[in-house]
């Protein structure tokens, strides 16, 4: 297992992160899924996300994003134990989480 | 003979010295008291205005996510709504209250009632006023307000013995 990758949302994807598809723009939370979380995770390696800097999340993203992951098939054990999220809004930590917990108990319409 | 009862010269020029001093501790004794109890006055007031600014804003939030959600929206209305929760959870998490762990709770809850569903998406549909998702942004509204208004009474509104109940 490797160490050390670090992923600023705001610099390394978007500013403006908006929607839950790719089909609902270019920087939704699928699209964030798969570039950054899935094939850092393919490769068991830990990864530390930031999320300040951002002008502001949508839930859909969110879930998308770190939910998705639950629905590729990995476990929310497996997840938690790989991704760091750092931020300084403690409510954006805590629902992240509850997304990767509780991922299969989501309403996504 | 009173020998107890009459001081000594001495003594009562010993004491006579002393006064003044006395006189000036007790003085600067007062003021501090009044002016920490001023400063605590003026805190709270200020805290209290910026309370009432942040509840404003997430009332004018809850009209703008109601009405995102029951009208023809485009993007750059998400985008404002998204800035304005960002902001508004920023000024809470900076205000001088004694925000719980429940309290990020709140924050999740209040910002996931706005954009977790219909939001964002480009299958945007117009819904119904009485629909579950305006339930539950009006629902997770209040429980935000009042979490704030009790993490504010907790702190300044509290008698001292009922705090120091709970500290027990």
């Amino acid at each position: 297992m490797n160490n050390g990758d670090i992923i600023n949302v705001a610099e390394d994807f978007s500013r403006y992160p908006a929607g839950r598809y790719v089909s609902d723009g270019p920087y939704s939370g699928e699209q964030f899924r798969r570039l950054f979380l899935m094939p850092t995770l393919a490769q068991q390696r830990e990864i530390t996300i930031v999320l300040d800097g951002v002008r502001g999340y949508g839930s859909s993203f969110l879930e998308e994003a770190f939910g998705g992951l639950v629905r590729e098939g990995y476990s929310s054990e497996e997840i938690l134990s790989l991704i760091t999220i750092v931020t300084s809004d403690p409510s954006l930590e805590f629902e992240v989480h509850e997304y990767i917990e509780h991922a299969d108990t989501r309403d996504t319409v | 003979m009173n020998t107890l009862s009459t001081p000594t010269p001495e003594i009562q020029c010993n004491l006579s010295s002393f006064a003044p001093a006395i006189t000036w501790i007790i003085v600067i004794a007062g003021w501090l008291v009044v002016n920490s109890q001023h400063n605590r006055r003026e805190t709270r007031k200020e805290i209290r205005s910026n309370l009432d600014s942040i509840i404003s804003n997430i009332e004018d939030l809850e009209n703008s996510a109601i009405s995102y959600h029951t009208t023809a929206c485009n993007d750059i209305d998400g985008h404002k709504i998204k800035v304005s929760i960002n902001h508004i959870s920023r000024n809470i998490n900076s205000l001088a209250l004694p925000l719980d762990g429940n309290f990020a709770y709140q924050l999740a809850q209040f910002r996931k009632s706005i954009t977790l569903r219909n939001f964002d998406s480009h299958e945007h549909e117009i819904l119904p006023i009485n629909d579950e998702v305006i339930d539950d942004i009006g629902a997770s509204v209040q429980q935000l307000i009042r979490s704030l208004d009790d993490a504010y009474r907790d702190k300044y509104q509290k008698p001292w013995y009922k705090k120091l109940r709970c500290k027990n």
